[in-house]
């Protein structure tokens, strides 16, 4: 436990200043766009959920290739967590970029927009990844089964992106390149705030939940120990690391 | 502060207003239902693992009450 409370309470405090900030930013600081006025102003949440979302997924992965590498459980715990809650800011990000198309596009969703229907196959994929897991009895194997999981669908989430960038029939806008995008400065400043605050947010809410885990795998060894085997109460089946 | 929210422009709430806040209270709203389930398993574990002070407590009130055994010089005796 001791390993993810570290710093906790720091990182909370960074994340709840970065997001009062990045949201005075978004409001009272960025102008208006030009051409779609005051709703872009959900640009400013809906791409930086979207962003940290894909990131979380390829880390998945990341850790996943750690867990193989080095066998420890820890990294198990830190990929499971990490597509977990990737998969919530995903929605997140997905419901928010369905209110701006319905008050953009005037359609809650385009089944011709590559870059929507791209980021649905995505999560849709993503999704399978706990039943994946709760279909394994062995923890061994699952946790073995599970990396394989995470680095294959990782990898495929940077390819899905380039994919659907090199794509030339889109509705969806593309204000963000590798020469900086064609936004102004002030927009810029409140886009890459409302960035920063959001990761840390997936950071500090990441750490919370293997704090929680590992408390919670610390009670049960404590009341092993206290009363034997017989006195836990039976587990089940379960989908998170064990 | 007040000096900046009155130099701030107004907001255009009446075009785009409910589409904005509708995506911003949609994220809200989750990391409340996050937060709150979150809060929730901390007190399940606050629950048992107070089960498991008082369990140890009555051990150890337990293990003094119980006659200690004689030194072995005595037993010798």
């Amino acid at each position: 436990m001791t390993t993810h409370v570290r710093h906790l309470r720091g990182l909370t405090i960074a994340t709840a200043v970065m997001l009062t900030v990045s949201l005075a930013l978004v409001f009272f600081y960025a102008p208006l766009d030009a051409e779609q006025g005051f709703i872009q102003k959900i640009f400013y949440i809906h791409v930086p959920l979207a962003i940290v979302s894909l990131a979380g997924f390829t880390l998945g992965g990341v850790f996943g290739v750690a867990y193989l590498r080095t066998g420890d459980r820890v990294w198990d715990m830190r990929s499971y967590c990490a597509i977990h809650m990737s998969l919530i800011f995903s929605v997140g990000g997905l419901l928010a970029g369905s209110i701006w198309a319905k008050g953009s596009w005037g359609h809650w969703w385009v089944w011709s927009e590559p870059t929507l229907v791209s980021y649905l196959i995505v999560i849709l994929l993503f999704c399978t990844y706990q039943p994946l897991r709760f279909s394994i009895e062995d923890p061994e194997r699952q946790s073995r089964y599970a990396a394989v999981f995470a680095i294959v669908c990782g990898a495929f989430v940077p390819i899905n992106f380039i994919v659907v960038r090199l794509s030339t029939q889109y509705l969806h806008p593309r204000v963000l390149n590798l020469e900086g995008g064609n936004l102004p400065n002030s927009m810029k400043l409140a886009f890459y705030t409302s960035l920063l605050a959001i990761a840390l947010l997936f950071a500090t809410l990441m750490k919370y939940e293997m704090a929680a885990k590992e408390t919670r795998i610390e009670t049960r060894r404590l009341r092993r120990r206290l009363l034997g085997d017989d006195a836990l109460r039976p587990l089940g089946r379960s989908a998170a690391p064990q | 502060m007040i000096t900046f929210f009155a130099q701030a422009p107004a907001l255009p709430l009446h075009t785009a207003g409910k589409y904005v806040a509708g995506a911003y209270i949609v994220f809200i709203l989750m990391l409340i239902v996050y937060v709150g389930i979150m809060v929730r398993r901390l007190h399940t574990n606050q629950r048992e693992i107070q089960e498991l002070k008082l369990l140890l407590e009555e051990r150890e009130r337990q293990e003094l009450a119980a006659p200690q055994p004689l030194p072995d010089s005595e037993q010798v005796a």
